[in-house]
């Protein structure tokens, strides 16, 4: 009994292995992508997505800046201020990385929103948009009578490196 | 016997893994507390997927998250230094990963890890047992997958002519998000990033016929996968898929040796 279920497991686990196959060279989706983060049939790409091919935009730096003003409609506006940023990296990041995750998962978060372009306009109530406004204010405190802007920018290489204005928030107040 | 050893290796190269993965997690867990940029608090406001699971929200939450890790680097700790008695280890250790993974935020590094527990776990199963169909399942699933993501991602690549001309190589590299400063000066020759480019297409996309090659060979190639990984890790700041590729290169030696034998060349 033992050995026939020890033998269905293996059964089971060359059909995964075949599924995953296939898996290779469809488009993971919404369902498919909890299947995928659990590698019960996970899809291998490495760099090799098709955005990577087709959008020459993939491999673009995603900046969040912020800024702040007193409230009032004469009010000038303060220089914006670099809030979130893709850093260079130092050696010691080889071994010990550990706000990776945070980190890209805010940036993976600006890219969505400047990606969608200035005419569409993102939910501002939406949890990419609310998780940036939170970083904003948690780098840029505002007080009474101030209000905050956010803005995202692009930035592609490292020699030439021309700001594309991808975003601007609304003003915010607390 | 050699294949329990193997195990042995894989469990230690895990249990490092876990260590450095759960350690990290910790050392981030402020990061998504309640009323910061990923607070749970706006997951559950949105009513996101798992927030109406009550053990999911707690163990999604900055608290949460470190004892997972905590729990995680203890656990690679146990792999580490008692790598003969892994399986409970090895259950748990599954679970804390799949549950940070239903938070969101995980890599490739995480799912390859999750695949060499789940067959570490049969592996060791198998050996407990006595049921050698169960310990090759493990192997299959391990080597099978690892053999799966360098083949399809060398292919995924090669299709790509921004990949063939050097230019997406360069373009991650040039990056802030992927490279580093001597990466990047390293392709702005044309060359250079051509070279690189197939440097990784090429082996990638022949890894599957490396599995034919007798043990000492195959331990070669990935000897040199392996130097690949931590030339990404520095490059990319990539710092746990060396290890979680390491694990999987034990079992995918025991996979290439039954190849031989079935095909009659070993």
């Amino acid at each position: 009994m033992a050995e026939l279920l020890a033998k269905l497991v293996l059964a089971g686990v060359t059909i995964l292995l075949f599924a995953s196959l296939v898996q290779q060279f469809r488009q993971v989706g919404p369902r498919g992508r909890w299947i995928d983060a659990l590698a019960v049939v996970p899809q291998w790409k490495f760099f090799g997505q098709d955005t990577v091919g087709l959008d020459p935009a993939w491999s673009d730096d995603w900046h969040v800046l912020a800024r702040i003003a007193p409230l009032g409609e004469a009010a000038t506006p303060e220089p914006w201020r670099l809030v979130l940023s893709p850093a260079d990296r130092t050696a010691w990041h080889f071994a010990w990385n550990p706000h990776n995750r945070s980190r890209a998962q805010l940036l993976a978060f600006a890219e969505r929103i400047g990606q969608a372009g200035a005419g569409d306009l993102p939910d501002p109530t939406g949890l990419a948009y609310l998780s940036l406004l939170r970083a904003c204010l948690e780098a840029v405190p505002i007080g009474e009578g101030f209000a905050l802007q956010f803005a995202i920018v692009s930035t592609r290489g490292r020699h030439q490196r021309p700001v594309d204005l991808r975003f601007l928030s609304l003003w915010h107040v607390r | 016997m050699p294949g329990e050893l193997l195990l042995e290796a894989t469990c230690r190269i895990l249990g490092a893994w876990a260590i450095l993965v759960g350690a990290g997690r910790l050392a981030d867990a402020p990061r998504w507390a309640d009323g910061g940029p990923l607070g749970r608090d706006l997951h559950r406001w949105q009513r996101s997927r798992w927030t109406r699971w009550q053990l999911f929200d707690a163990l999604h939450n900055s608290r949460g998250l470190a004892v997972l890790g905590a729990l995680q680097a203890m656990l690679g700790l146990w792999l580490l230094l008692a790598p003969r008695h892994p399986l409970l280890a090895l259950i748990a250790l599954g679970l804390t990963c799949a549950a940070q993974t239903l938070r969101g935020g995980g890599d490739g590094a995480d799912k390859l890890a999750l695949v060499v527990i789940a067959g570490c776990t049969l592996q060791s199963l198998g050996n407990a047992l006595e049921l050698p169909a169960l310990t090759f399942a493990g192997v299959l699933w391990i080597g099978g997958h690892l053999t799966l993501a360098y083949a399809t991602s060398g292919y995924s690549k090669l299709r790509h002519a921004v990949w063939r001309s050097g230019a997406a190589m360069r373009g991650a590299l040039s990056s802030y998000a992927f490279g580093c400063g001597w990466a990047a000066r390293l392709v702005r020759v044309d060359s250079a990033a051509k070279l690189l480019a197939w440097a990784v297409i090429l082996p990638e996309v022949l890894f599957p016929f490396a599995l034919l090659l007798p043990p000492e060979w195959l331990a070669a190639v990935l000897g040199l996968f392996l130097l690949f990984h931590l030339a990404i890790a520095a490059a990319m700041g990539l710092s746990t898929y060396p290890l979680a590729f390491a694990a999987a290169y034990p079992s995918t030696l025991i996979l290439g040796q039954w190849l031989r034998v079935q095909l009659g060349i070993g």
